[in-house]
């Protein structure tokens, strides 16, 4: 989100999803639409199939869009910057880009033009091992549809240089004019329920609701105002950054409501040794997860079913939920028990119904200033509604940007934080499954869905497998330098050379234990989609 | 584009060139049915239901794909148009074989939901099982203990080895709530309108209930010093235990039903006073309690006493007192009762004198075995004579009795074999032959209200609106159909409540629909064995209970009940007979609409089909499918295979296949369209109409689509989980997640108090303990390591709402920017 930030002044889904019916080219890249987002996948799908639009798949990994693709580039892991401004290259060399977009909404093109001239396809395919050939096919047919969008997930974010390959996306999209218009844009598809609502209100380190800066002196008088307190002055600390500082004994008491990081993030072992190192952990969830069991008192929540409030879907969509059934036991909703606490600590929250916070939230950012209830009985508003009569934005950065001219950011590649060596040979990227969602707290508790997809498995391609003497649903232990598993092997073709996919739902197998957590220096994401392993037959 | 402009139904409207007359009858407001349409979509074999009528065109035609001309003429409802759509409906019925409901449920005299229950405890959602029991019955705790359970006689799982004790898990959520949380939602504030109810017994208590949750002030109006009637003074304890009773009407009472006690109609009020007092309508629920008289010699002789008044008095503590030989007589529940009260008492022998077999008798042959065990005797096929006195004793002279010829119809009726006569020694004869309604306050000069009686003393009131013969008087219960079971007299007065509610309203009575339910085989020896070649036999958990020889030294309850995990291996021995797909099924509906007539001689007999359970969410069942081809046209990713062969002249296969392929990705968009229950999911497992279903419009909680879903409600139960299509961003689609991953919202594993950690182990505490302790800990490292010394973890699960306030607490009450959640992850 930051890259997006940078280029365009915000960082978000910049279409809505509906849009992908209207694209004549969809350039999809780092994402697996078919199992992370199936109803997304359906649209893309429909649209291919019925309007003819045509679709770029780029992608390490032989995944299902591939098979209603036109192209599919299969790029080395970690080199997405280069097929990137290698796509660039052509478009710039050929003159397909669209130069009275870039001129009027665009600055600082000749630095990126001078920065991708130096990938001409030749260059590419040495280092991404995508044909020159391939590579100016995606190139004509992205800069030559009328309306092309760019649709990316965490294949593209998850990399200890995300924000570069986010910014050079966008790049991309400025570069043919597809930002701002109908059936184009630049669509991060998010993949947890309320990613999106999360960023905005505000649940980040440096910024305060709706995006707005922790240092901005107006701002900051807003909210101190509002919430009677005075707000602390310098950014605080990222969650890839508080386990380090745990470790270190800078922090000693932590609150973590809904997330299980045990099994979510990056080199397990390091989270869990934090997390045992607390004076004070306290975790509210629904479930007795990995990481609710090191804490010092668990509160239960009450699931999203059983409670009133709004969530905010990828395009930026702030939707009703409703509440269909009590809570199970003594649980409390979310909100209701931050309440109870923060009373008990001496500050009153009064809130007696979640649509009273809602319109402190209206008063408070504006992107949100027009979201209200009873607005949002149908199909909810998208982002920015600044007040009660707009009737919301679908697609961003229509007449300009947000933050004026969009702003080119040259991207040089960098490597990977880690390379296969001989001792660790084989890459290592994670994931989903259809069948499940992030740590499995909710998924693996329905039975339909755990007879699927019971464990953990690694993909793991014919050539490799045979080079490794590992058979088909044989057992396989796979060792970074973080630490080992064992699970069940899936020969497929899906992987390619070199490259083993282990998706990350089991706390059982956590193949976070094994993933590396160097992390991109502005984003501070971690690198889920890289790192170095050794693969061998189990004993 | 220009309009064209038709007439339906003496309607015009005004629709775009190349619409077809079905979306132009929508436009309208006009519903014209379908099976088979799906827009966009060409039907290969369509359904032909959506037919209509055009002016000037010989046949008619199909609604679905015709478009519209302008100047149309289309008629829906013409007669001709119904006619051909009940030839339709007749034909797709010859073809469907299955159960639209369950026989237990069928059977049961409430009507109760039997197999949503089973399936609820089956879930271990135990209190959601009580409260669909309490749905149709408010008295859990006694029907759970004395119900003759009609239901478990049409049990099916009778065919596999054994039925189910349904009974007995009735009576197990109901003794849960006692020591858990009631399943009792509030009952909305009193509407001001006053209803009284004379009697306290199962019907009255019944009535005031669901009046009360209907908004009514409820006044029962009741003679004895306590509630309960027949529950307290007619069942002894230890069948059903007083505090039992109480328990039960502290339920009721909860409901905000108001008492008059000791209160006798005819003495100190008459139904006319209650009409001056404002009572807008009268419940008359005053059972039958006047015991039948034998009309034989030596009937008033001391030492001959009458059943219901021993067993009264046995409950208000004057136990009688009875010689050490006792005869009992009579056949029905009463007597066994009478007569298993006096083995507790200090007595030598208690025999039971019936003049028919055992066959015949009307009482539970079950606690006949029961009383058996006891060590009471039971002669049949005995009549009484005459009670003289002897010495020290009564002498009882009995005679054998034999079956008449019949009588025109066909009714053998016992008559004296003569030189039969036998005479013996008694103590004590307790009579216990029949009951019927005391009506004595009818004598009193004074009350205006007599509603009209029958002979036998029981009260005339219409079996549909409850009403007698007299304005705004209700009845129902034992004294309208004379001693029947409790569950009948609670349905009774549920039904009744619903009439009063009807008449004070002014509103119609729901017109009794006719109901047209497919059925197996009503008769064991009709269903087809082939349905239950998988179910393995597991035979069924015996009820704990102490032992004959140690009961009868007490009055203590001799069903101990089951435990948790008992009951939850019973309920899921449940063959699930009834239909899951009853909320959806448009079959069922347009047979109803269209009144169509199936006889059940002429459905199925036979399963044609193997019902295929391969599909971890989906259910296929060939025998249901009426072959509208929805579920293959709905399936976008070419999945459902589904063929037919043998077509007959109207286009109907005779042979179906149904198919679900590895290209399936499960999102269940062909369930949600099949019209019947020939694709079903697998988790739907409490069967409701749609009337009775809560939409609960929501957002999936699984990715960052944010499709709209509908919850479908049963109670605090999610059914199913559907998409509008009407409604975006996702347009009806779901994924698997979407449509089939709610379970884990009643999963059994779901955190359900705060814990504290206690070196090794999480204690559970309440809230306050909780928070305390959190808020305490939180402040003491603020104060001693400053403010950045706590970090807090949002969550991209939880709602905006609760993200801003999380922020909102490390920034504000913390007092750190030390705030972040899992986005990136």
């Amino acid at each position: 989100m930051a890259g997006l930030a940078a280029s365009f002044g915000s960082g978000a889904m910049t279409n809505p999803i509906a849009d992908f019916k209207k694209a004549d080219a969809i350039l999809l890249t780092g994402s697996n639409p078919t199992e992370n987002y199936p109803v997304i996948a359906l649209q893309m799908i429909k649209a291919i199939q019925e309007n003819g639009t045509k679709l770029i798949v780029v992608d390490p990994r032989e995944i299902e869009m591939v098979g209603y693709a036109e192209i599919w580039l299969r790029p080395r892991p970690g080199t997405d910057v280069v097929w990137l401004n290698g796509m660039m290259h052509v478009i710039i060399e050929e003159d397909l880009y669209d130069i009275s977009y870039v001129a009027e909404r665009t600055e600082n093109f000749m630095a990126l033009k001078e920065a991708a001239l130096k990938y001409d396809p030749e260059f590419v395919e040495r280092i991404t091992g995508i044909p020159a050939e391939d590579l100016r096919m995606a190139a004509h047919l992205y800069a030559k549809a009328g309306r092309a969008s760019i649709a990316y997930a965490m294949g593209i974010t998850q990399h200890a240089f995300g924000t570069d390959n986010v910014k050079s996306i966008a790049n991309l999209a400025m570069l043919c004019g597809n930002v701002g218009i109908e059936g184009g844009g630049v669509n991060p598809l998010r993949g947890q329920n309320n990613v999106q609502g999360a960023c905005d209100m505000g649940a980040l380190p440096n910024v305060l609701p709706g995006y707005q800066s922790i240092s901005d002196q107006d701002t900051v008088r807003k909210f101190e105002q509002a919430w009677g307190r005075k707000l602390p002055p310098k950014p605080g600390l990222a969650v890839t950054d508080m386990w380090p500082a745990i470790l270190e004994g800078k922090i000693k008491g932590m609150y973590i409501m809904g997330e299980n990081p045990v099994v979510s993030d990056p080199n397990l072992k390091h989270v869990e040794a934090a997390l045992k190192k607390l004076d004070f952990l306290v975790v509210q969830d629904i479930f007795m997860t990995e990481t609710a069991k090191l804490a010092h008192v668990v509160l239960p929540a009450a699931s999203f079913a059983e409670k009133d409030g709004t969530f905010t879907n990828t395009e930026r969509r702030v939707q009703r939920v409703n509440q269909g059934l009590e809570p199970v036991g003594d649980c409390r909703p979310d909100w209701k028990i931050i309440c109870n606490l923060s009373e008990k600590m001496g500050t009153f929250m009064n809130y007696k119904y979640p649509e009273e916070i809602m319109e402190e939230i209206a008063r408070l950012v504006p992107i949100y200033g027009g979201i209200h209830y009873e607005r949002l009985n149908s199909e909810g508003i998208q982002w920015p509604c600044p007040n009660w009569e707009h009737p919301g934005t679908p697609r961003l950065h229509s007449n300009q940007f947000t933050r004026g001219k969009g702003w080119f950011h040259p991207v040089e590649f960098i490597l990977p934080d880690e390379l296969p060596n001989d001792e660790y040979p084989f890459l290592l990227s994670t994931g989903r499954v259809l069948y499940h969602y992030n740590s499995g707290t909710m998924t693996r508790k329905v039975e339909g869905l755990n007879a699927i997809a019971p464990e953990v498995i690694t993909e793991i391609n014919p050539v490799d497998a045979e080079k490794k003497g590992i058979a088909d649903r044989s057992m396989v232990k796979i060792t970074s330098r973080r630490g080992e598993i064992t699970t069940l092997a899936r020969i497929t073709r899906r992987s390619p050379e070199g490259m083993v996919f282990i998706p990350f739902h089991f706390g059982e197998a956590a193949v976070n234990l094994l993933t590396n957590d160097a992390l991109d220096p502005i984003a501070r994401i971690p690198e889920f989609k890289v790192c170095a392993v050794a693969v061998e037959p189990a004993p | 584009m220009a309009k064209l402009e038709i007439k339906i139904d003496g309607q015009t409207v005004w629709v775009d060139s190349g619409t077809t007359i079905l979306d132009a009858a929508r436009t309208a407001g006009v519903s014209i049915p379908t099976f088979c349409y799906i827009p966009n979509k060409t039907i290969e074999h369509p359904c032909g239901i959506c037919v209509v009528e055009v002016e000037g065109r010989e046949e008619l035609v199909p609604a679905c794909s015709t478009a519209v001309e302008d100047g149309m003429v289309v008629a829906s409802q013409s007669k001709r148009v119904i006619e051909s759509r009940k030839q339709v409906l007749q034909r797709m019925l010859s073809q469907h074989y299955g159960d639209c409901i369950a026989p237990c449920s069928l059977t049961c005299p409430a009507h109760i939901n039997i197999q949503g229950y089973l399936s609820l405890i089956a879930r271990g959602e135990f209190i959601e099982a009580l409260r669909l029991i309490k749905e149709k019955n408010p008295l859990p705790l006694s029907v759970g203990r004395v119900c003759p359970h009609f239901c478990e006689t049409r049990c099916r799982r009778m065919l596999v080895d054994e039925c189910l004790s349904i009974n007995h898990l009735k009576r197990f959520v109901a003794d849960f709530a006692i020591h858990h949380k009631d399943a009792d939602v509030l009952p909305p504030p009193s509407s001001g309108h006053k209803v009284a109810v004379i009697g306290g017994g199962p019907a009255g208590l019944s009535a005031a209930y669901y009046l009360a949750h209907m908004g009514y002030e409820a006044t029962i109006f009741e003679a004895m010093p306590q509630l309960g009637g027949m529950l307290r003074y007619g069942i002894p304890e230890f069948r059903l235990p007083r505090k039992i009773v109480d328990k039960e009407i502290e339920n009721i009472l909860r409901a905000g039903v108001q008492t008059r006690m000791g209160q006798r109609l005819g003495a100190d009020y008459t139904i006319k006073s209650l009409k001056e007092d404002g009572f807008e309508a009268i419940f008359l629920g005053i059972g039958a309690w006047q015991n039948q008289q034998l009309g034989i010699e030596g009937e008033d002789l001391d030492g001959v006493l009458s059943g219901p008044e021993f067993l009264k008095n046995m409950a208000t503590g004057r136990r009688p007192s009875i010689g050490p030989r006792v005869a009992v007589i009579g056949g029905i529940d009463t007597a066994v009762d009478t007569a298993r009260a006096c083995v507790r008492m200090d007595v030598d022998e208690v025999v039971v004198i019936y003049q028919r077999s055992m066959m015949e008798m009307p009482a539970s042959h079950r606690e006949v075995k029961e009383a058996e065990k006891e060590g009471v005797r039971f002669v049949f096929m005995t009549g009484i004579s005459n009670i003289t006195k002897g010495k020290g004793c009564l002498k009882l002279e009995t005679v054998r009795m034999k079956l008449s010829e019949p009588d025109e119809r066909g009714r053998r009726r016992p008559i004296p074999d003569p030189g039969s006569e036998e005479t013996r020694e008694i103590d004590t004869v307790i009579v216990a032959t029949g009951q019927v309604p005391d009506i004595s306050w009818m004598e009193r000069p004074d009350e205006g209200v007599k509603p009209h009686v029958l002979p036998g003393g029981t009260i005339i009131a219409s079996p549909q609106t409850f009403q007698t013969s007299e304005e705004g008087v209700f009845a129902g219960g034992d004294v309208v159909r004379g001693p029947r079971t409790v569950i009948q007299a609670i349905t009774g007065g549920r039904k009744a409540a619903g009439a009063i509610h009807a008449y004070l309203t002014g509103t119609a009575l729901p017109h009794p629909k006719r109901q047209l339910n497919f059925t197996k085989g009503k008769k064991f020896e009709d269903v087809d064995l082939h349905n239950f070649e998988d179910v393995p036999i597991r035979l069924g958990e015996k009820m704990p209970a102490r032992a004959p020889e140690r009961r009868t030294r007490d009055f203590d309850e001799i069903e101990l009940g089951f435990t948790e995990e008992t009951a939850l291996r019973e309920s899921k021995r449940c063959l699930e007979c009834g239909c899951a797909a009853l909320s959806k099924c448009k079959l069922r509906e347009f047979c109803i609409e269209y009144e169509v007539k199936f006889p059940i001689a002429k459905m199925l007999k036979r399963r044609q089909y193997e019902i295929d359970r391969r599909h971890p969410f989906i259910i296929i069942d060939p025998n249901k499918c009426i072959f509208c081809q929805r579920c293959r046209n709905s399936c976008e990713y070419e999945a459902l295979e589904l063929e037919g062969a043998n077509f007959d002249k109207d286009g109907l296969p005779k042979r179906i296949s149904i198919t679900i392929n590895d290209k399936c990705v499960s999102c269940g968009a062909c369930v949600d369209n099949c019209p019947t229950g020939a694709l079903v999911k697998e988790s739907v497992t409490i069967p409701v109409s749609a009337s009775e279903i809560r939409k609960v419009k929501t957002v999936c909680t699984f990715c960052g689509c944010g499709c709209s879903i509908t919850l479908n409600m049963k109670g605090d139960s999610i059914v199913e989980v559907t998409a509008d299509p009407n409604e975006g961003p996702n347009f009806g689609n779901l994924c698997v997640k979407g449509r089939f991953g709610t379970g884990f919202v009643r999963h059994p594993d779901r955190l359900k108090t705060p814990l504290v950690r206690k070196g090794e182990y999480f204690w559970e505490v309440g809230w306050e303990e909780a928070i305390s302790i959190v808020a305490q800990k939180f402040l003491e490292i603020k104060d001693k390591s400053g403010p950045d010394s706590l970090a807090g973890l949002s969550s991209a699960k939880c709602t905006n709402e609760e993200n801003y306030l999380m922020q909102k607490f490390m920034r504000t009450v913390v007092g750190t920017n030390n705030v972040d959640h899992c986005a990136r992850l």
